[in-house]
């Protein structure tokens, strides 16, 4: 669960948390983004990667301002696998 | 320096705009004094004078357009939309209404609202018409200098579709320096029912060569702030402090962080060096944030085009427009400025 601001300074640690789990061959990844306080376009460009890699195995968990405005301004909501949270 | 290319595929995407024989074509027309084209691409500014003449002047316009079947999007404010659905009545279906006083808020929004409606219809040489009023009486200074380079920059955007799109500027109620700066920014001038080449047009070319209009100088003693990547985020609460400060609060607050943290990435990725500088500021009843680096940009499009649905990058100044009231971009050989504008709420 990815937690404080996810930036163009963030994103790599992030990818390399999630290749990691990726590794461990699990059915399906979920990435809960409710508690990120900031993310921009290049943490966006990083879900929306991942979102396209994996697809059908990925979920996205909602339930931050910032992820939803971030997705809202871009118009990416329907390339997101996205989650209520 | 370095030269940025935020995006070098969008040209190749959007074969109809940004092209350099639509610029020709343009330029030609801006020489010539007798051979104003009746099919292909106008630009044209209708000099009116209030509402009545306005009707007077567009409806013929409209009409033309709906007979011919020509897909036609009239961009005007609210009560001039009223006013023309009455007039044309039931014609009135053939046309598509846009409120201007909302796609316009911020000018740099509206060109992709035409690039979309050329899009959509412009296929197989398709005619389309456009009626857009991007200038009132009531914009401020820095909402009409992007205003006038918003006309510029239709220049550029648009060549070859069949596009003819005419502007109306209300000569009552605009100020003479308004109306000299739309001789300066469209190929072609009506007034008196009659088209004529505007012979203070700029060109083409000129209005796609770096833009780098002087900005009114920030209050004297604003703090200025040096950042680079691994400072990014110290800059953010930085600039959430100083908008604090100013006034600043709630869903602005964040929309001005977003909109900074964008243009500074820009600075750290495309700069030209290590990152660049901000300042934020107060003026008018608005928020002013101001990055700065010395990186150039090439393209004068750069900040009016949608970035396509799996674009990898090439989306930090078109968030900032959507999030802003107003993006001011300058560019020049030795660096490039942007300043954000929100406008204080009152309300909040």
């Amino acid at each position: 669960m990815p937690t404080g601001e996810l930036d163009i300074a963030t994103v790599p640690d992030f990818e390399q948390s999630f290749d990691a789990a990726v590794e461990q061959a699990p059915d399906a990844i979920v990435v809960d983004l409710s508690r990120l306080t900031f993310i921009d376009s290049t943490g966006l460009r990083a879900l929306l990667s991942m979102s396209e890699r994996y697809k059908g195995d990925l979920g996205l968990t909602l339930g931050s301002p910032a992820v939803e405005r971030i997705i809202d301004i871009t118009g990416t909501r329907g390339q997101l696998p996205l989650i209520e949270g | 320096m370095a030269r940025r290319e935020r995006d070098p595929g969008a040209a190749a995407r959007a074969p109809q705009w940004v092209l350099l024989e639509s610029m020709r074509c343009c330029a030609r027309v801006a020489v010539s004094a007798v051979d104003i084209p009746d099919s292909g691409y106008r630009h044209e500014a209708l000099f009116y004078a209030g509402a009545d003449d306005l009707l007077a002047q567009v409806l013929p316009f409209i009409r033309e357009g709906l007979a011919a079947e020509e897909p036609t999007l009239v961009v005007l404010d609210q009560a001039k939309i009223s006013a023309l659905r009455r007039a044309l009545a039931g014609e009135a279906s053939g046309a598509v209404f846009i409120d201007m006083s909302v796609v316009g808020a911020n000018p740099a929004r509206i060109i992709p609202v035409w690039q979309d409606f050329v899009q959509e219809h412009g296929r197989e040489g398709q005619r389309i018409r456009g009626i857009g009023e991007p200038i009132w009486a009531g914009r401020g200074a820095a909402e009409l200098a992007e205003c006038h380079r918003h006309e510029e920059l239709l220049n550029v955007t648009f060549g070859d579709p069949s596009f003819a799109l005419l502007c109306p500027y209300d000569i009552e109620r605009l100020d003479a320096e308004v109306i000299a700066r739309a001789r300066e920014t469209h190929p072609l001038v009506r007034e008196g029912g009659a088209t004529t080449t505007s012979s203070s047009f700029r060109g083409v070319e000129a209005i796609a060569g770096p833009f780098d209009e002087p900005l009114p100088p920030p209050p004297s003693d604003t703090p200025v702030l040096e950042f680079g990547l691994p400072s990014l985020a110290a800059a953010r609460s930085w600039v959430a402090a100083h908008a604090a400060a100013v006034g600043l609060r709630n869903e602005q607050a964040s929309d001005l962080l977003l909109a900074f943290n964008e243009i500074a990435t820009n600075s750290v990725v495309h700069g030209g060096g290590d990152g660049g500088s901000v300042s934020v500021w107060s003026r008018d009843g608005a928020v002013v944030c101001e990055i700065r680096d010395a990186g150039s940009m090439s393209s004068p499009l750069a900040d009016r085009t949608r970035p396509a649905p799996r674009a990898s990058g090439g989306r930090g100044l078109w968030i900032a427009n959507q999030l802003c009231d107003l993006v001011q971009l300058r560019t020049s050989a030795i660096g490039t400025v942007v300043r954000l504008h929100l406008r204080l709420h009152t309300d909040v």
